[in-house]
């Protein structure tokens, strides 16, 4: 097998420890001297505390601090500080860490904390995004007003009410957009919160050290934002906090946010700075830690009689729970991508986030795209309906081409933006749409298909940037250290494989380095936004070019040429003219010895980094701006096969053509857009999580907040297009997380075209389906 | 009878070795293994037999060891993926790209091993049974049943 | 991770068990028999049962035996539900307990702690209410042996410390025709299990004696077999539609609601399982 380079489908290189049980996650970390933490978590949706009673807790033998709020007075948060590490005052959502425990075991903490006695008085709930908007509704924070605003101009909350964040998207004519319009349609769509489930639970463990150092290893997705953060709020140095991440189990966008570190903080600080160790139950990580957003959103869209595009307006209320996290960033996402990838030239677009006292959201996989994905291809689907359209050609007809602009006025071209065409036009015959979108196959089945397209840019800081440091061996391999986390996708091995394109080595002679570690490893803004491969193997390159440059200048001295005769390549330098002429890098790596004995050089280090150039904030009255760098697009089927007589149904077939610029991985790359897939056929399908009329959360496990199991995955049909992006490494763009955004939106329109009723809330069980098809008399 | 009242030791079989540890009669398996052995490769995700991340065999037969009393497994044969040596399904599941976090895979693993001991023959419908034991949250499952089919015989 | 301490005990046989049930009773401790255990330990992980001992009554000979003599089979309480299902003795156990759970699960779970447990399907139940099982209990005064009709109402009406030994199946059910039904959330439930999650509805029927018999778990918050249900299925000359209306009106309690499922599709759910009954069994 070639082994050398990209476009190839080179196993893990964690592989073997992945299938020995040798690979390392953070709660694989077993040490005696470990203290053990378990938090005491809120069984109210919206309560003033009114005592916290330690002193049975304190009884235990072997409890050695007990952390509540009140030691805590601080305020946090990435865009407004709302949030509390530990609840102070009132819990806002139910499983709210009210307080921690330590203990000498697991056993002993957890012991305690179930005798820890809060008193409580329970307050009246807001338990949905519409009851939020409501003027005479319960406020989840009375002191909106006097937060701090962390990103001015990104974040927009109104005083006196639940709303957090106002986005408004304004681009051309919207008047003379309905005035054009012949045929309009309009529909509400109500979307559940939902959760990550990565199969690690979020944990991590704290220390202090003698000399004031903070080190914390976490399950992360953002070993670097957990620095930052730490240092920050607790008026640190950034330089005295450390952060370690070791492979992942599973990330999601989860993990991206800081959660348990502070709590496993304020643990370790509290016993003197020992070692404390905080591992979620799965309760708790479907409660306490972050989950995925829900959204209530109206769209009206407006067509000439031959389907073209004239108008659309999108009210997008984002249910972002009790604190905000990055719940104003994706309101703010979801708000530039809000036309999906159609040219619609006349639109506005007011996206909100709103407080609830539901748990609070973080990203997740797609930030959340997939929500507001589905809410406007189910319109599309109700376009071509009212048009009498066929629904692929009526997304073909309006499908965005280089030379328009995206709804914040980023002028497209094929770069940016690739080729949405090609993929619609693969799709259609992959999933051979044209032998009919609703097929009786008698015996009261029937076999239906839905499309949906999907684009996504990333919203990444303006100066999010990435590093990445090559060093040789001796024998004449590589160290590739970079700043990304190993969460599953297999990034680390597609970085190898890029350096190994640029060298033109053996990928397996590239050792990668999985572990990151703040003070040792080289930055990475994040390991989210499907960016890394894209950020941080910019950063290879660039540390490639530099590390080249290195070999042949004392390759030159060794061959006694000037360095531009050079090449490198099979690890070696040569003589561009006669490759047999050339001296093994190993021989010049580590500084080259003359045959005489006496040496020059060194070590040879290459260097690289990178930094989103061109990204702008949008502008707060009509959203223009640029959030990330390129879109990736795509088109998506489902075909499902649904039973009228009991609403049940089987999913056959899910389908998926994507712009890749250039497919590094390919095995790899099928993978993680089949991941997506999966995840997209889960939510739409079955998760959601369910709270009770007080707010509580009633299916916190997996018992009851089903996934797809193995035998209900469909038949994935996955394939590529490749336009490259100049700006990404050999063309590529990042898809690591795509795979899910149009899927719940094919489903549904499968499912609704079967039904032939509008499925506009999933999760579409077959009672959901029964109700609907009730209320339409069917 | 057997009692045990405290915590006091334990006599496992795990992967060929006798060893003997220290335990309470309330602890899991699952927390065992890891914690007194550091046999790290079952892990912890729901402990709540939902997921299937903590699979160990008992005498050959997959078991959800977050479920299992330590002291249960007291004069039976446990396994653990660590005691997987060059196994089928284990190069089955690198070549098919079968995991990716790969936190779930030693449950896997260890549940697809005793299937293809077990029934070695077996049908679809059996190893759907079997294998909808095991939650995966990162691949479609389709590289996992690949990974499996590759190592059942063909009948 | 249970969070407090239990005392275990292995007894090697019944009289042992029971009689260390009353001792630790009489001791003020509270013991629970230990069969997969699989829902004691995750309710103490939950801090939601704190027993001060544990009996694990898998080391009891007795238990875990398959017999078939007398013209009935026997099966031991601490038989897991895969060695029922592999064993292939009672074909509709094999569907009302092989969909219980998941298949791992199965590898613990014990025919005597389904029927025994605290969450409240049960499904076993549903097999051995409609072939009218025999339940063989053992305490500390002797052992006893009772129709299933006579102790399982809503739940196994054991008394304090009895010993559930296992069940008598009449060899003439074993072979009976049946249909066995479930659906969750997600969908129906093949068999071989397809689909892992409590249900909505689960129905199992039998004929035999050239009646329906039928049991049922999701419908109300406890599993049943109701005769008024059967006598309505077993009226001549009543068409189905009729049958399956008289029938929901006399189911034993309400639907139940609740998150899995609204108590308007259970009950469109169980119309359809009724229909489905009353055209194989008919």
């Amino acid at each position: 097998m070639n082994t050398v380079g990209i476009g190839i489908s080179i196993p893990k290189k964690e592989s073997n420890d992945k299938v020995t049980g040798r690979a390392k996650y953070n709660t694989d970390h077993i040490r005696p001297e470990l203290l053990h933490a378990w938090m005491v978590t809120s069984i109210y949706a919206h309560a003033r505390i009114k005592s916290i009673d330690l002193a049975k807790a304190y009884k235990i033998t072997g409890v050695r601090a007990i952390v509540t709020g009140d030691s805590c007075p601080i305020l946090c948060g990435p865009a407004i500080e709302d949030w509390s590490p530990l609840a102070r005052g009132k819990v806002r959502y139910f499983g709210e860490p009210i307080a921690v425990v330590v203990g000498d075991s697991e056993a002993i903490a957890k012991e305690a904390a179930g005798l820890v006695q809060v008193e409580y008085e329970p307050l009246p709930v807001v338990n949905s995004p519409a009851q939020a908007f409501q003027a005479d509704s319960p406020k989840v924070h009375e002191d909106l007003a006097i937060y701090e605003i962390v990103q001015a101009g990104t974040i927009f909350p109104q005083p006196g009410t639940n709303i957090l964040q106002h986005v408004k998207v304004k681009k051309g004519d919207l008047q003379k957009g309905w005035q054009e319009s012949e045929v309009v349609v309009e529909a509400s769509y109500s979307l559940p919160q939902a959760n990550h489930i990565a199969m690690e639970p979020r944990n991590a463990r704290a220390e202090i050290k003698p000399d004031g150092q903070v080190i914390i290893d976490s399950s992360t997705q953002g070993p670097f934002n957990i620095q930052k953060f730490i240092s920050k709020y607790f008026k640190l140095d950034n330089s005295k906090v450390t952060v370690r991440a070791p492979l992942v189990g599973g990330g999601f966008g989860g993990k991206t946010t800081v959660h348990v570190e502070f709590i496993a903080y304020l643990a370790s600080r509290a016993v003197g700075g020992r070692p404390v160790k905080l591992v979620e139950s799965r309760e708790q990580d479907m409660t306490s830690s972050p989950c995925m957003l829900g959204l209530q959103a109206s769209i009206k869209l407006g067509a000439a009689k031959d389907g073209t595009l004239k108008a659309g307006e999108f009210t997008l209320i984002t249910d972002v729970g009790a604190y905000c996290d990055s719940g104003s960033e994706m309101a703010r996402g979801m708000a530039a991508d809000c036309s999906g990838p159609y040219r619609l030239d006349n639109l506005h677009c007011d996206a909100y986030s709103v407080y609830t006292n539901h748990t609070f959201v973080t990203a997740f996989r797609s930030f959340s795209r997939l929500s507001s994905t589905f809410a406007l291809e189910r319109t599309m689907d109700k376009l071509a309906f009212a048009l009498g359209m066929d629904p692929l050609e009526l997304r073909k007809k309006n499908a965005l081409r280089p030379g328009d602009t995206s709804p914040t006025m980023v002028r497209l071209n094929k770069n940016n933006f690739g080729n949405l065409e090609a993929c619609l036009e693969k799709l259609k015959t992959l999933i051979n749409w044209d032998e009919g979108v609703r097929v009786e196959l008698g015996n009261g089945k029937v076999r239906a298909k839905g499309a949906a397209c999907l684009w996504k840019t990333s919203s990444s800081s303006p100066n999010a940037h990435s590093s990445a440091i090559i060093i040789i061996n001796d024998d004449g391999t590589l160290n590739l250290s970079v700043g990304a986390v190993e969460i599953g996708p297999g990034s680390k091995t597609c970085l190898a494989q890029i350096l190994a394109e640029k060298l033109r080595m053996d990928v397996n002679k590239i050792h990668v380095i999985m572990e990151v570690d703040t003070s040792a490893s080289p930055h990475h803004w994040k390991t989210v936004a499907s960016m890394t491969n894209y950020m941080v193997g910019n950063a290879v390159l660039e540390a490639a070019r530099d590390f080249i440059r290195q070999l042949k200048t004392i390759g030159g001295i060794v061959l006694k040429c000037p360095a531009e005769m050079l090449e490198v390549g099979s690890g070696r330098v040569y003589l561009r003219e006669d490759p047999e002429i050339f001296v093994d890098i190993k021989e010049i790596g580590s500084g080259y010895q003359y045959p005489e004995g006496n040496a020059i050089g060194g070590q040879i280090i290459g260097r690289g980094n990178f930094i989103m150039p061109h990204l702008l904030p949008m502008d707060p009255s009509t959203g223009r701006g640029r959030l990330g760098p390129a879109w990736a697009v795509g088109a998506q089927a489902v075909e499902v096969e649904f039973n009228q007589r009991d609403f049940s149904y089987k999913i056959v077939r899910a389908a998926t053509v994507m712009d890749a610029g250039k497919v590094l991985n390919p095995k790899g790359a099928r993978g993680v857009v089949m991941g997506g897939m999966s995840m997209g056929l889960g939510y739409g399908s079955r998760e959601a999580a369910k709270y009770s009329t007080g707010g509580q959360r009633e299916n916190p496990q997996l018992r009851t907040y089903h996934l797809l199991r193995l035998g209900e995955n469909p038949q994935y049909l996955v394939e590529f297009v490749e336009t490259p992006d100049i700006n990404g490494p050999y063309g590529m763009r990042g898809i690591a997380e795509h795979g899910i955004i149009g899927i719940p939106a094919a489903l549904a329109n499968a499912l609704s075209a079967a039904a032939q009723a509008d499925l506009d809330c999933p999760p579409l069980t077959p009672q959901a389906i029964w109700q609907a098809c009730k209320g339409a008399g069917k | 009878m057997r009692s045990m009242l405290r915590e006091g030791f334990l006599e496992l079989d795990v992967n060929g070795e006798h060893r003997k540890v220290v335990a309470r009669p309330a602890d899991t398996l699952l927390h065992v293994l890891r914690e007194r052995l550091g046999l790290t490769g079952a892990k912890p995700s729901c402990k709540n037999g939902d997921c299937g991340a903590c699979t160990v065999l008992v005498d050959g037969w997959p078991i959800k060891s977050c479920l299992m009393l330590a002291v249960e497994a007291e004069g039976h044969l446990i396994t653990t993926v660590e005691g997987l040596k060059n196994t089928p399904i284990q190069k089955s599941f690198v070549d098919n790209f079968a995991f990716q976090c790969g936190y779930c895979t030693s449950g896997f693993l260890m549940n697809c091993h005793a299937l293809a001991q077990i029934h070695p023959q077996a049908s679809y419908a059996t190893m759907r049974e079997w294998l909808q034991s095991n939650l995966c949250r990162c691949t479609s499952y389709e590289e996992i049943t690949q990974a499996m089919e590759n190592v059942l015989l063909k009948t | 991770m249970i969070p407090f301490d239990f005392e275990y005990y292995r007894p090697e046989t019944a009289t042992e068990a029971v009689t260390l049930y009353t001792d630790l009773a009489g001791r003020g401790k509270n013991a629970r028999y230990f069969g997969g255990g699989t829902e004691i330990i995750s309710f103490c992980r939950l801090y939601q049962l704190y027993p001060h001992a544990v009996i694990d009554i898998k080391g009891i000979p007795e238990l875990n035996t398959f017999e078939q003599k007398n013209g009935k089979l026997f099966i031991g309480a601490a038989k897991t539900l895969s060695q029922i299902q592999e064993s292939n003795l009672f074909p509709l156990l094999n569907y009302c307990g092989g969909r219980v759970a998941d298949h791992t699960i199965r590898n613990k779970i014990t025919l005597g702690g389904n029927l025994c447990a605290m969450i409240p399907y049960r499904e076993t139940s549903l097999a051995l209410l409609v072939s009218e099982a025999e339940l063989v209990i053992q305490n500390r005064k002797g052992k006893k042996i009772l129709p299933i009709s006579e102790i399982f109402h809503e739940s196994l009406r054991l008394e304090d410390g009895d010993l559930l030994m296992g069940v008598h199946i009449r060899e003439e059910c074993l072979g009976a025709p049946f249909v066995c039904l479930k659906k969750t959330s997600d969908g129906n439930v093949g068999y071989p299990q397809d689909r892992v999650g409590y249900p909505v509805v689960s129905v199992a029927a039998m004929r035999a004696d050239n009646k329906i018999q039928a049991a049922f778990s999701g419908v109300c918050i406890f599993p049943f077999r109701s005769r008024t249900v059967e006598e309505v299925f077993n009226k001549s000359n009543l068409p189905r539609e009729e049958k399956i209306r008289q029938a929901v009106e006399v189911i034993p309690a309400a639907i139940h609601d609740d998150m899995i499922s609204s108590a308007g599709y259970r009950e469109f759910v169980l119309k359809s399982m009724m229909a489905e009954i009353l055209e194989r069994l008919e």
